[in-house]
Parts: C-alpha cells; sequence; structure tokens
C-alpha cells in the first residue's frame, strides 16, 4: 500500500462523492459508503483522471468489482507501477 | 374507443436494409458484422443505407437532413408504401406524424462542436439548429410524406420508439387521427456520443449476448423502425390488408434510480398493457424483450417477467438487440416492426450469440434459432434510463 494513493482517493471520496473523511479508512466497504454500482463508475472516472491510468472495469462483470477502497488502492498502485512511477501525480497528492 | 391496426412497417437497422433484409437476417439469427472505418473501435454496429431513393425524392438535398432524419424517412417511406397510403389517397390532415428519439442530431451537433472548439472555426454551418432540433425526424418524416395532423417527437431515452408508437395509437383511439406513421429514429454513433457511453463502462468487448450468463453489456446500433397504424373502420374502408393489431399500451416511471432498472415497473406495465388488450397473461404467446445484455436488466426483466407470468409459464421470450445492435431511441420502434412480423409470419427471431444459461436468468430465451409459432398475441418492451417503462401488446 502506498499511503499517498490511499490519501487521493480518500479526498476524491470526500470532494467528488460527498463523503465524510472519518468513514473511509482502507478497510471500508464501498457499499457502506452507499456507493453503488453507478456510484462507483463515477468513482472510477475520477480516480482514472486523478492517476492518469485506465482500470479495466466492465460493469456488467459484477455488481461491484472492487469492494473495499483498499482494492481500489491496489489496483491504483499497481497501474502506477505498471507505468514505471513511483508517485501518483495531480494535485490532491501534493497536499 | 376504436380499435387500431398496423397496415405498413419499414426498418432500416444494422440488421438489413428494408423489411425483406431485416427480417432474413433475424430469421437466420445472424449478429450484424457491419463496422464501421471511421470508428474508433470495432464494437459499434452501424446501419449502412444503400438505398437512397425515398430520401433523393426529398424536396432538398439529403445533406440537410441529419442521419437520424434520414433513416426515419426512409422507414417511413417503406411502411407507407406497404400499407399503400400516401397524400393523395388519405386525407392528409388526419394523419399523425409520431416518431421517438432519445436525442436526434446528435452527429451534427458532434460535427459543429468540433469546428468550434477543435478546428477553432468560429463559424457553425446554417442548417445546424434545424438539423439538430429533436423534432426534425417528426417533421422531415411530415415533409416528406405530405402528412399534415398532429407531429411531434416523443424522447423517452431507450423506451422512445414504444412510447411514440403507443401514444400514437391512443391519437387514433381517441379520435385526433386516423392514421399514424409512428416509430422510433436515432443515430447516434458521433465519437463524442460514443465516448460518453463508452465511459458508462457498460459497452460490450464483442458481442451483444442477451440473458447469457458470460453477457457484457450492449453494442451501440442505429437506425429506424416505423409503422403504419391506423384506426380498424379507415383500413376496411379502403381495403387494406391487417399485419397486427395495437390492442394494449401502457407506459409508466419508477421515479426512483436514474439507471437502475425496476422489476416492479417492469411488471406494471406489461400487466397493464395485457389488461388493456382484454387478455390474461396466459394469452400471450411471444415478447420481445428489451433485453439489452447489461447484467442489470436482463435480470430484472427476467424477474419481472416471471412476476407477470409466473415462474414456469413465461412465454417465449428474445432479444434482438443481439442482432441489431442497442437502436436506443430507435429500438423501440426496430423491435416492433420485428414483434409485428413475427405474428405475421408465424416465426419468433432468437436470441443470438447466446452460450449459457445464467441461473438469474432462466427462462425460454429462443437460443440462437428462430422458432415456427402461431402467434395471437405478442408483446414489445422498453425499459429506458430514468427509469421510464412501455409496453406495447399487438394480437391477431
Amino acid at each position: 500500500m502506498r499511503e499517498n494513493s490511499f490519501e487521493v482517493i480518500k479526498t476524491i471520496l470526500v470532494e467528488k462523492a460527498g463523503k465524510a473523511a472519518d468513514d473511509i479508512t482502507m478497510e471500508t466497504a464501498l457499499g457502506d459508503l452507499g456507493i453503488d454500482s453507478f456510484d462507483f463508475i463515477e468513482f472510477v472516472f475520477y480516480v482514472e483522471d486523478e492517476f492518469d491510468i485506465q482500470i479495466d472495469v466492465n460493469s456488467n462483470q459484477s455488481d461491484m468489482p472492487m469492494k473495499t477502497v483498499g482494492d481500489i488502492v491496489a489496483a491504483v498502485d499497481k497501474l502506477i507501477a505498471a507505468k514505471g512511477q513511483t508517485e501518483p501525480f495531480g494535485s490532491a497528492a501534493a497536499a | 374507443m376504436r380499435n387500431v391496426v398496423v397496415t405498413g412497417c419499414g426498418v432500416i437497422s444494422p440488421s438489413g436494409w428494408k423489411v425483406e433484409e431485416f427480417w432474413q437476417a433475424l430469421s437466420l439469427g445472424r449478429s450484424s458484422t457491419v463496422t464501421p472505418g471511421a470508428m474508433p473501435d470495432s464494437r459499434l454496429k452501424v446501419a449502412e443505407i444503400t438505398d437512397n431513393s425515398f430520401i433523393q425524392s426529398l424536396p432538398v438535398n439529403a445533406s440537410a437532413l441529419d442521419r437520424s432524419a434520414q433513416l426515419a424517412v426512409a422507414a417511413a417511406g417503406e411502411a407507407l408504401e406497404m400499407a399503400g397510403i400516401s397524400k393523395e389517397t388519405v386525407d392528409p390532415a388526419r394523419v399523425a406524424v409520431i416518431i421517438g428519439n432519445g436525442g436526434a442530431g446528435l452527429i451534427t451537433l458532434d460535427e459543429q462542436f468540433k469546428r468550434i472548439y477543435a478546428d477553432k472555426n468560429p463559424r457553425s454551418h446554417p442548417l445546424a439548429v434545424a438539423k439538430s432540433m429533436s423534432s426534425s425526424t417528426a417533421s422531415w418524416v411530415s415533409i416528406a410524406s405530405g402528412m399534415r395532423g398532429p407531429t411531434f417527437v416523443i424522447a423517452s431515452a431507450c423506451a422512445s420508439g414504444t412510447h411514440a408508437i403507443g401514444i400514437a395509437a391512443e391519437l387514433i383511439r381517441s379520435g385526433l387521427a386516423d392514421v399514424a406513421i409512428t416509430g422510433g429514429a436515432e443515430a447516434p454513433l458521433g465519437e463524442g456520443t460514443i465516448r460518453a457511453w463508452e465511459s458508462m463502462r457498460i459497452l460490450s468487448p464483442d458481442l451483444c449476448r442477451p440473458f447469457s450468463k458470460d453477457r457484457l453489456g450492449l453494442i451501440l446500433g442505429e437506425g429506424a423502425g416505423v409503422l403504419v397504424i391506423e384506426s380498424e373502420d379507415h383500413a376496411k374502408a379502403r381495403g387494406a390488408k391487417t399485419l397486427a393489431r395495437v390492442s394494449g399500451f401502457s407506459c409508466s416511471a419508477d421515479a426512483a434510480d436514474m439507471f437502475n432498472p425496476s422489476e416492479d415497473g417492469m411488471a406494471l406495465v406489461m400487466r397493464e398493457a395485457i389488461a388493456k388488450a382484454g387478455l390474461s397473461p396466459a394469452d400471450v404467446d411471444y415478447i420481445n424483450a428489451h433485453g439489452t445484455g447489461t447484467l442489470a436488466n436482463d435480470r430484472t426483466e427476467t424477474r419481472a417477467i416471471k412476476a407477470v407470468f409466473g415462474a414456469d409459464s413465461a412465454p417465449p421470450t428474445s432479444a434482438i438487440k443481439s442482432m441489431t445492435g442497442h437502436g436506443l431511441g430507435a429500438s423501440g420502434g426496430i423491435e416492433a416492426v420485428a414483434t409485428v412480423l413475427a405474428m405475421s409470419r408465424g416465426l419468433m427471431p432468437p436470441t443470438a450469440n447466446y452460450v449459457e444459461p445464467d441461473p438469474e436468468c432462466d427462462l425460454d430465451y429462443i437460443p440462437n434459432v428462430a422458432r415456427p409459432a402461431v402467434l395471437k398475441a405478442a408483446m414489445s418492451n422498453s425499459f429506458a434510463f430514468g427509469g421510464l417503462n412501455a409496453s406495447l401488446l399487438f394480437t391477431a
């Protein structure tokens, strides 16, 4: 886990999805945050924009392909590593 | 209230130009393989206009029409020809034109925005407004046919075509018109619209496999499907051949979720369409499903059908979007044409590309092979984003 990715994703959940920062940990289930399948697609869109990555998600494969905040962080870190970057970029990461 | 009958139909879809080619493709369970060279990927299906004769008969150049209106005019022309109706043979003021589209003019808007934002060309095409206004599909069908009755479009996203036909039938029942040219038309495949659909992550990377366990979403399409419907008295008076009756229609809104469909909403309109026809569920012989190939629609529609018809007594149900792609606002029109043809020709089109049963989708979907049947009553369903439901019941 890279704490930076977590913080960026947490910021997206707070700023774009209106979630309470105190409710968000690596173990938090997205469903417990009230994120349904279409909220999830919008959330992934913001995450992809922020990290300049593409997360392979087809919403027909299951209701929620990634279940927890940690699942998203892991997917993001893997994609960043594949790009050869060591740190995510974007304004939220610098905060 | 007057009875309403279908006396003509016309269609342009990725599965074929005009009724005979379209029906041949559906009868063979053939998935369209037409792909556009200029499009960004191969997951799209595009209807090819291989015969522009009706468009060329317009008083203006076809380039004055957005592609959605070209498709509408061409399909309406075939339907009128089959019905044997022209402005010389009926009172044009008694002929309504009610066309459904989700967003006509999308390609025109795409082109104009590219000029302005990408090409930095400050001038827009002078016909951009007339080409992109959503009512242009109905206006052009009126202009092309010379019909002057109530003319407007109905927009209810992917249920637009079904809403249009149902409302047009009500106009005839209530006496506002004797005849209606009605259905759906859509030409959404500009790059901007395609990217918007891609971002929802509900497009299949290969084929559309409705109700199949391995389904991965929908395939975008385009086209038009148009019926000529008229009061039974009007049809009899002119000795017209009847293809089917428009016996039941119902529409409703879930008032709940923009994207997730509702089993109750779907079941409600199916029940009401059957009741308005004076029938019971056991009388329905075939359902032309909305069947998009998405995870959510197909299992919800299956549950709704079971709720209405009984878990073990649902009629054979198929999804022709497996072959035509999803024509969005056109799909209700295209599928109404398919349902009428299924009745008049005694053959239920299959659900193509079906691979594997899904425990949550356990009806008879007429997998891959068309099936002969005498159909006395057949239903056509459309369930749109925005929680908009519509169901038509045709009878012999």
